[in-house]
């Protein structure tokens, strides 16, 4: 074997400008498709990841019958005593976070404006981390003290508000009535996610259950986890132990079943350009192959005459193919796999990223470098260098000796 | 009576080229002796390289047989010839056919990688007829920085470095100027004497044929029998 390999790799080496071409050709495939690869996984995590965070959470908990009309925020529908619930669920294994909340329609008046919008009842302690907290623009998060209110800051905009101002706050109770209380505003926040600051305003579950008369009473239950992936397993715990609580449960696959086939069907049409992308670099080798196959036939003659066997001369040619694929491979992982990891660390900034695609979305994607991958795209480097190399060699070891060493 | 070293056996060659079909041999028989300096001499076009071809298991018959130290190699596969020259048969080229990316030594080494002959070994063979071809201070130049007479010596190196039942070479001195070639034939001469290698050669050149021990002539496909 190892005659075969001298012979292929001083074959490569004769041959420099070639072999140079084919190992940039198979190097330079790589870094684009393993960089796609490695991008689109970073911003679809990413993407999932801020869709789970700002939208679904994990797991959303809620009387039966609600998910059915959610557009609408039937206050009417809601979990009773959810403190105990709470607690409950709070006990389960792999859950990190519970989020009560109440979502219901209300009117805010500034005495000259009025704008119907979303409001949002909700543990500001438990939620220290949310996506409202950590985006305060203006003013301060709540402090748990009753009778204050975060608003969206295109909201406040709207409403010509900010910190400090008294809103007077308008809803219809579950059983029809309509209620009001006041609030000040006690900061702003800018998520970057449009539908959330163009219309959200927060206030303490107290407040809201006050305001609706609905104590003691939730509309949503949002669970966070360890890891996305338990998400099924758990769900299922909770339907289970929930069984007679008259509780519906849905994970964030089921919530946002309509983004994430958005999100495969890119991931498809990626893996048509990769395998385009591979195509293209295969036929290149195919054809560089065929070109020192026909180059050296006279060569291949004195190797059969010498005795070298059909078999041989294939394996020759598939190891100077296969050589390449190595080396290209290597440099392809290497260039492609730094790069993936400088962008899994500095991002890149995309403005406007938040119009472009109407769900919620960062505006910096981070890259996903993961050793697998790299490890995935060099042997696929080396699965094509040899499949490509299979029909040249094929050619090459069909060569009749007589024929071949009257070759000029 | 020893068994000869190949025996050919009423052996016809037909090649077809298109419509046409060539005939260029038409019914050769021959037996050569082991140690024998064979020469099979004729004119151009009279089918000499395709007799060498056959006897060096390159190709088969078209009809007829061709027995190689006993046994019949004109229904072999191609695997199967491969083997039989790689273990007994060794070829010196027209055009020396040296290559191009191994040294001379390399060249040389070549078909004893193939047959699994350790290293040791292999130096001492490699050097031993390097040595006594006067190439050994080539042994680590490639080809192209050789003259044809050193590179014919390096491929009759190759050719009898696994010491084969027979070498074939088909006009060895055709690319080489005529004092070259005469060195070359005498070279070829001196180690079949000393070493009892089987030779078969070909030319065209009266005074390459002297050399020979026996003289076979060929004419459109046919050996003249004076
Ligand atoms: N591969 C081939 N295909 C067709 N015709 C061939 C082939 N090889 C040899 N011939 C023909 O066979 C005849 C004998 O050729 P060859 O054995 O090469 O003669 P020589 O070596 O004596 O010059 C010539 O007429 C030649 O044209
Ligand atoms: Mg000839």
């Amino acid at each position: 074997m190892w005659v075969f390999l001298k012979l292929a790799a001083r074959n490569l080496l004769r041959n420099k400008r070639r072999s140079a071409i084919t190992f940039v050709a198979i190097g330079l495939g790589l870094v684009l498709v393993l960089f796609f690869y490695g991008f689109i996984q970073g911003v679809d995590k990413q993407f999932t990841d801020n869709f789970i965070k700002a939208q679904t959470g994990h797991i959303q908990i809620h009387a039966q019958g609600y998910q059915e009309k959610a557009r609408l925020m039937p206050v009417d529908i809601a979990i009773k005593d959810y403190q105990s619930v709470v607690q409950k669920l709070a006990e389960l294994p792999y859950v990190k976070n519970v989020f009560p909340r109440l979502r219901f329609p209300v009117i805010v008046s500034t005495g000259s404006e009025s704008l119907g919008v979303l409001g949002l009842g909700f543990d500001p302690q438990a939620e220290r981390d949310g996506v409202i907290a950590t985006k305060i623009a203006q003013g301060e998060y709540l402090s748990g003290k009753p009778g204050y209110a975060l608003i969206g800051a295109q909201l406040a905009k709207d409403l010509k508000v900010s910190v400090g101002d008294l809103l007077t706050l308008v809803a219809t109770t579950p059983k029809g009535a309509l209620n009001s209380i006041d609030v000040e505003i006690r900061g702003v926040f800018a998520t970057g996610y449009s539908q959330i600051d163009n219309s959200v305003l927060a206030l303490a579950l107290p407040d809201a259950q006050k305001l609706l008369r609905m104590a003691g009473q939730v509309t949503e239950i949002t669970l966070m986890l360890n890891d996305a992936d338990q998400a099924e397993s758990v769900a299922q715990a909770i339907r289970t132990q929930f069984r007679n609580d008259g509780l519906e449960v849905h994970t964030w696959r089921e919530l946002g079943a309509a983004i994430f086939e958005l999100l495969e069907a890119r991931r498809q049409l990626m893996a048509l350009i990769s395998f385009v992308v591979i195509l293209i670099a295969t036929l290149g080798i195919v054809n560089t192959m065929l070109m020192s196959v026909f180059e050296r036939v006279r060569e291949i003659g004195t190797l059969m005459a010498l005795g070298m066997t059909p078999g041989e001369i294939r394996v020759l040619f598939l190891l100077e193919s296969a050589i390449l694929g190595a080396a290209g491979g290597l440099m392809g992982v290497g260039v492609g796999g730094a790069l993936l990891k400088y962008f899994s660390v500095v991002g890149i900034t995309i403005t406007q990223a938040s119009q472009f695609v109407n769900v919620p979305m960062g505006t910096t994607f981070y890259a996903e470098f993961s050793w697998g991958t790299l490890a995935m795209f060099f042997v696929l480097a080396q699965v094509v260098a040899v499949l490509a190399a299979l029909y040249p060699a094929y050619i090459a070891s069909r060569q009749e000796p007589v024929q071949a060493l009257r070759h000029v | 009576m020893s068994e000869a070293v190949v025996r050919v056996e009423n052996v016809t060659k037909e090649y077809t080229l298109g419509r046409t079909i060539v005939k260029a041999l038409r019914g050769v028989s021959l037996e050569i002796q082991r140690g024998e300096f064979l020469c099979v001499a004729g004119p151009s076009g009279s089918g000499k390289t395709t007799l060498l071809n056959l006897i060096g298991c390159l190709d088969k018959p078209t009809s007829g047989r061709i027995v190689l130290e006993g046994q019949d190699v004109s229904r072999l596969s191609a695997k199967e010839l491969a083997w039989v020259r790689r273990r007994r048969l060794g070829f010196v080229f027209q055009n020396f056919n040296l290559v191009p990316v191994l040294t001379a030594y390399e060249n040389v080494e070549l078909p004893l990688l193939l047959l699994g002959v350790s290293a040791a070994e292999r130096r001492r063979r490699v050097y031993e007829l390097l040595e006594s071809l006067g190439i050994s201070d080539f042994a680590y130049h490639r080809p192209d920085e050789m003259s044809g007479g050193q590179q014919q010596r390096v491929s009759i190196a190759r050719a009898l470095v696994t010491e084969p039942a027979l070498v074939l070479a088909d006009e060895p001195t055709a690319n080489l100027d005529s004092e070259t070639g005469k060195a070359i034939i005498e070279l070829m001469h001196d180690l079949n004497t000393k070493r009892g290698t089987t030779f078969v050669f070909s030319t065209h050149d009266p005074k390459v044929m002297e050399r020979a021990s026996r003289l076979v002539h060929i004419r459109d496909g046919l050996i003249d029998h004076i």
